[in-house]
C-alpha cells in the first residue's frame, strides 16, 4: 500500500513539474527556429534568434541592468533579513507586531505599490532612475528571507548558545560558530529566493525603474510582437541558470553533504 | 581555606518575580553537591547564575575565593550540562565535544588526544563520526557529559541531565555519573526536582523553594531530620500529623492531634503552637491488630501498591493518611478494605514547628489534603 | 523588567532596526502617500489639494470598476484553490517521501528556475501550447476529439487561470513543504485510517497553507500582465489602476489601490488569523 503511493506521488511530481516546465521546453525549442513562427510546426534549427536577441542593445542593456539590481538587492535583502532573523531568535515586546508590517511588503498589490513609490518620489523630486527601483525589491525580498529563516531556525537555539558560551566561547564565537552555521541554509535559500524575485519583478518596478530592466523591457517588446527572439532569451536564462546550478552544487558537494539536515 | 563556590546574598528577579530570594551557601572542592527543589524554586535560576548565563540583582558570586559575579560566561572556569542535551546538530560528536578544546585554541594534537580520551570514558567512542540525530536520548546526554568534562572544568554544573530519559536509562547514567565524580574528583553541581537522584549521587543536598534555601545539609541528614514540613515533604516520602502544643514545660511538652495526644521530651513551645509531627513510612509499623510501638492507631487500608521489592500501605487513620513501607511481597492478612493497625515508636517521630522557610499556605494545605 | 531583559529587548530592536526603517520609510510612507492623493481631487495631468471623497464615489458605484473587481477576485480565488490542490501533493512527496537533503532541494531549485526566467515569456512561451495552431490544438485534432480549432485553450479566462498557476505554483509548494516538514514522523504512524491522517495533515499544515494562499491569491489580485497577455479581452483590477496612472489620474488610481490594500489586508489578518500562522515559528 504504501509503496503504491510512493510511486503515484512521484508520477505526480513529475506531472507537475512537466507541467511547470513544459512551456519552457516549447519555449527553449523555438528560441531555435529559422523562421519567426512560435506554434508548431518548428521550421528548422537557426540561430538567428540568439544572435537578434544578443546584439539588440536595448535587450543587453536591460539584462545587465537586471542583473545588476539582483545582486545588489539580493545583497542588501540578506543582510537585512539576516539580522532581522538574529532578533526573532527570543520573543521581545513589538515582535509580532514588526513582523506582520514587514509582512505587508510582500501582500501589497504590486501596482498600489509602485503607484506609491512613485508619488513618494515625485513628492521628494527624486529622478527616477534604476536604483529608484532598488526599495522596491527589498520590500518584497526581505519577507520572503524572514519568512524563511523564522520558520525553519531550530526552537533550541538559544540553548545551543548557552551550551557555546559554557564552553568557552566568547559572543562573537557564539555567532560565528554556532548561530550563523544553523541559520545558514535558511540565508542562502532566502537569499536565493530574493535574487530570483528580484531579477523577474515586473509589476512592482513599473512606474520606478527607468531605464526599464529586462522583464520591463521584455513586456514592452511584446506589446508590438511575440517573436522567438524573446525566446532566445528565455532560454539563455535557463541554460545559464542550469549550469551555474550544476557547478554550484558540485563545488559545494562537500559543504552540502556536511550540512544535510 | 577556599571553597569552590560562595554564593553571597545572591538574589534576581523575573518581572515581579523572585527567583532567587537572597541566597547564600558554600560549595565545597570535589563534592557533589545537589540543588533539589519543585519547579519555579529557583534551583535552575542559581545554576544558571553560578555559569553566568544570568546576572543577579544583587550579591556576590566567587569562585576559588575570586569575585566572578560579573565575569562573563566563557571566561568562568565552569562547564554544563543540559537537560536537553543541546549538542549542536551541525557538528558531528567528535566536533561537539572537541568544541570547548577549540574555543581555547588548543593544539590539533591535544584535541585528539582528549577527545578520544574522553569519548572513551563515556564509551561513545565508535560514534565519533555521527550526528547528533542519529543518537538515542542516553547516548545524546553521554556524548554532552563527555563534551563537558573533555575542557577538565573546576565546576561542572549539571542541569537536570536525566530528565529526558526513561527511568532505566536514568538510573544507569546515575551510577555512571557517581563513578566518574569518584574518579574525576570534579566539583558537581547537580539540579534536579527528582529527589531520589539527590538522594543517590549528592555528598550535601539544598533544598530549595520559592527562591529561598530551606535546608542545606549532609543528604542523610536532610532525610532524617528535616528542619520544616516542606522539606520532611519533599526528600522522600512522609507522614505528617498536625497538632497543637497543649501543654509544655519541665522538658515535657504535650500535643494534641485529631490521632490523640503525644509526649515529647526537650524543646519549648508556646502553648497553642501549631506543630507537625513527623516520621517516614518505613518507621511505620502495620499490623492486621495491635501494631507495637508506643503510638498505635486503628484504621483502613485505602492503598497498597507494590514493585514486588517494596510494598506500600496507605492506612486511613481517622481522615488522615498514614503511610507504611514494608520490603517484599504485600502480606496475605493485609488487603484492601482491612481494618489494620498501625503504630510508631516514639523516638522516631520528629516534631517540626515550622512549615516552611517561605511560609506559603501551600504547604499546610498539602499536609492536611495527601 | 530587570535591567538584563531590557538589554537583550534593545538587542532585539537594534537587529531588527535596519529592516524596520526600510520598510517604514519605503514601504508605509509611499501607501500613506496613495492614500492621501486618493482623497484629493482630479484634474487633468495631475490634482489638486482640495479633498474630496469623489473618487471613492466612482469606485464604488461605477459598474466597470465593480465589475472588474469581482472578475479579478474571482481569478485569484480559481487559481488559489487549484495552485493549492495541485501544490499539496507535491509538497507531501517532498516532505515525506523523499529522504535525501539533495534531493529535496535539487527538486525545489528545479522547480525555480522557471522563475528566472521573466514573467512576460513565461506567459508568451504558453501560446505554442495553448494557440489555434498550438500543440493542444494539434494533438486533439489528430485523435479526431474536435473538428476545428479550439479557441478557448488562449486568450481566455482558463488560459489566464492556467498560466498563473502555472506561475505561482512555487510559491504554494515552499510553505507548504515548510510546513510539513515541521510535522513529528510519530504522528503519522498513529493515524491509522485515510481520514485522520487526512485530518492531522490538514490541520497541521494550516499555517504553511495559509502563507501560501495569501501570497498566491493577492499576487493574482494584483497582475496585470498575464490577463493582457494571455487572457484575452478581459480586464484586471491591476489593469484598471495602471490605466489610470497612464491617463495621469492618479486620485483614482490611488482609490481603486486604496481599496485593493483594504481587502488585502483584510484577507492578510483574516487568513493569519484563521490559519494560526504564527505556529510555523515555533
Amino acid at each position: 500500500m504504501a509503496d503504491i503511493s510512493k510511486y503515484a506521488l512521484v508520477v505526480y511530481a513529475g506531472a507537475i513539474g512537466g507541467f511547470v516546465y513544459a512551456p519552457i521546453s516549447t519555449m527553449v525549442l523555438f528560441s531555435f527556429n529559422s523562421s519567426s513562427r512560435t506554434v508548431p510546426p518548428f521550421d528548422g534549427p537557426s540561430l538567428n534568434w540568439y544572435n537578434a536577441a544578443l546584439g539588440s542593445a536595448g535587450i543587453v542593456d536591460a539584462f545587465t541592468r537586471s542583473l545588476v539590481l539582483g545582486v545588489v538587492t539580493t545583497a542588501l535583502a540578506t543582510a537585512l533579513f539576516t539580522l532581522a532573523g538574529l532578533a526573532y531568535r527570543r520573543s521581545f515586546r513589538g515582535g509580532s507586531f514588526f513582523f506582520y508590517l514587514i509582512a505587508v511588503g510582500i501582500i501589497m498589490p504590486g501596482i498600489t505599490y509602485s503607484l506609491g513609490l512613485e508619488l513618494f518620489y515625485g513628492n521628494l523630486g527624486i529622478p527616477i532612475s534604476l536604483w529608484t527601483a532598488l526599495p522596491a525589491h527589498l520590500i518584497w525580498t526581505i519577507p520572503w528571507g524572514l519568512i524563511l529563516v523564522r520558520a525553519t531556525i531550530d526552537p533550541n537555539m538559544l540553548v545551543y548558545e548557552d551550551a557555546a558560551r559554557t564552553l568557552g566561547a566568547s559572543e562573537a564565537k557564539v555567532m560565528r560558530h554556532v548561530t550563523l552555521p544553523l541559520f545558514l541554509p535558511a540565508i542562502i535559500g532566502g537569499a536565493l529566493f530574493a535574487f530570483t524575485l528580484s531579477f523577474t519583478d515586473l509589476v512592482r518596478s513599473i512606474f520606478v525603474t527607468f531605464p526599464d530592466t529586462l522583464p520591463l523591457e521584455i513586456y514592452s517588446l511584446s506589446q508590438l510582437r511575440v517573436a522567438p527572439d524573446i525566446f532566445a532569451v528565455g532560454s539563455m536564462i535557463v541554460i545559464v541558470s542550469i549550469g551555474l546550478l550544476l557547478l554550484a552544487s558540485y563545488f559545494l558537494r562537500g559543504t552540502l553533504r556536511r550540512l544535510s539536515l | 581555606m577556599t571553597h569552590a563556590v560562595e554564593v553571597d546574598g545572591v538574589s534576581k528577579k523575573f518581572g515581579s518575580l523572585a527567583a532567587v530570594n537572597n541566597v547564600s551557601f558554600n560549595i565545597e572542592s570535589g563534592e557533589f553537591f545537589c540543588l533539589i527543589g519543585p519547579s519555579g524554586s529557583g534551583k535552575t535560576t542559581t545554576l544558571r547564575l553560578l555559569a553566568g548565563l544570568v546576572q543577579p540583582d544583587s550579591g556576590r558570586i566567587l569562585i576559588h575565593g575570586d569575585d566572578y559575579t560579573h565575569v562573563p560566561t566563557f571566561k568562568r572556569p565552569i562547564s554544563m550540562v543540559f537537560q536537553t542535551w543541546a549538542l549542536f546538530p551541525h557538528l558531528t560528536v567528535f566536533d561537539n565535544v572537541a568544541f570547548g578544546l577549540r574555543m581555547r585554541n588548543a593544539p590539533r594534537q591535544t584535541i585528539q588526544e582528549e577527545v578520544r580520551k574522553t569519548l572513551e570514558l563515556v564509551r561513545m567512542s565508535e560514534y565519533a563520526n555521527r550526528k547528533p540525530r542519529e543518537l538515542s536520548g542516553g547516548q545524546q546526554q553521554r556524548v554532552g557529559i563527555a563534551r563537558a568534562l573533555v575542557v577538565r572544568p573546576d565546576i561542572i554544573l549539571l542541569d537536570e541531565p536525566l530528565g529526558n530519559l526513561d527511568f532505566k536509562l536514568q538510573l544507569q547514567l546515575q551510577e555512571e555519573l557517581s563513578q566518574m565524580h569518584r574518579q574525576l574528583r570534579i566539583t558537581f553541581v547537580y539540579v534536579t526536582h527528582d529527589q531520589r537522584q539527590a538522594m543517590a549521587l549528592g555528598e550535601r543536598v539544598c533544598v530549595m523553594n520559592n527562591g529561598n534555601i530551606e535546608q542545606l545539609d549532609e543528604t542523610a541528614m536532610v532525610y532524617s531530620k528535616p528542619s520544616n514540613v516542606f522539606v520532611a515533604r519533599f526528600v522522600g516520602e512522609s507522614n505528617i500529623v498536625e497538632g497543637s502544643v497543649k501543654s509544655s514545660g519541665g522538658g515535657k511538652n504535650t500535643v494534641e492531634t485529631v490521632l490523640g495526644s503525644f509526649v515529647f521530651d526537650g524543646g519549648s513551645f508556646q502553648r497553642e503552637q501549631r506543630v507537625w509531627l513527623f516520621w517516614r513510612p518505613e518507621n511505620t509499623l502495620i499490623a492486621s491488630e495491635s501494631a507495637s510501638g508506643d503510638y498505635a492507631f486503628e484504621g483502613v487500608v485505602s492503598a497498597i501498591e507494590t514493585s514486588g521489592q517494596v510494598t506500600q500501605y496507605v492506612v486511613d487513620v481517622g481522615g488522615i493518611p498514614i503511610r507504611a513501607v514494608k520490603t517484599g511481597l504485600p502480606d496475605p492478612e493485609i488487603g484492601e478494605k482491612a481494618k489494620v493497625s498501625v503504630g510508631v515508636k516514639r523516638d522516631q517521630i520528629l516534631l517540626l514547628d515550622t512549615p516552611s522557610v517561605s511560609e506559603t499556605g501551600q504547604v499546610e494545605r498539602a499536609v492536611l489534603g495527601a | 523588567m530587570s535591567s538584563e531583559q531590557g538589554s537583550k529587548n534593545l538587542g532585539s530592536y537594534l537587529l531588527v532596526a535596519p529592516t524596520l526603517v526600510v520598510v517604514v520609510v519605503f514601504l508605509v510612507l509611499p501607501l500613506l502617500l496613495v492614500l492621501r492623493v486618493s482623497f484629493l481631487h482630479h484634474v487633468p495631468l495631475g490634482y489638486t489639494n482640495q479633498p474630496t471623497l469623489e473618487n471613492y464615489g466612482f469606485v464604488f458605484t461605477n459598474e466597470g470598476v465593480r465589475n472588474t473587481l469581482a472578475f479579478t477576485l474571482e481569478t485569484a480565488s480559481i487559481v488559489t484553490a487549484v495552485s493549492l490542490l495541485l501544490a499539496y501533493p507535491v509538497a507531501y512527496f517532498l516532505a515525506r517521501k523523499v529522504k535525501s537533503f539533495t534531493l529535496k532541494t535539487g527538486f525545489l531549485v528545479f522547480l525555480l528556475i522557471p522563475f528566472w526566467i521573466d514573467f512576460t515569456t513565461r506567459s508568451l512561451a504558453w501560446i505554442p501550447w495553448l494557440g489555434t495552431q498550438g500543440i493542444i490544438n494539434d494533438a486533439l485534432l489528430a485523435i479526431g476529439a474536435i473538428n476545428q480549432p479550439a479557441t478557448i485553450f488562449l486568450y481566455s479566462s482558463f488560459a489566464m487561470d492556467l498560466v498563473m498557476v502555472q506561475a505561482y505554483t512555487l510559491f504554494m509548494v515552499a510553505p507548504l513543504f515548510i510546513s510539513m516538514s515541521k510535522i513529528d514522523p510519530i504522528l503519522y504512524e498513529a493515524a491509522q485510517t485515510l481520514r485522520t491522517f487526512l485530518h492531522i495533515n490538514l490541520r497541521l499544515t494550516l499555517p504553511g497553507m495559509g502563507i501560501g494562499c495569501v501570497f498566491v491569491f493577492l499576487s493574482s489580485l494584483a497582475d496585470f500582465a498575464t490577463p493582457k497577455l494571455i487572457g484575452g479581452l478581459v480586464t484586471s483590477i491591476g489593469e484598471l489602476i495602471k490605466d489610470n496612472v497612464t491617463f495621469i489620474n492618479l486620485p483614482n488610481a490611488s482609490a481603486i489601490s486604496a481599496l485593493v490594500v483594504v481587502i488585502a489586508l483584510a484577507v492578510l489578518v483574516l487568513t493569519f488569523r484563521l490559519t494560526h500562522v504564527e505556529q510555523i515559528f515555533e
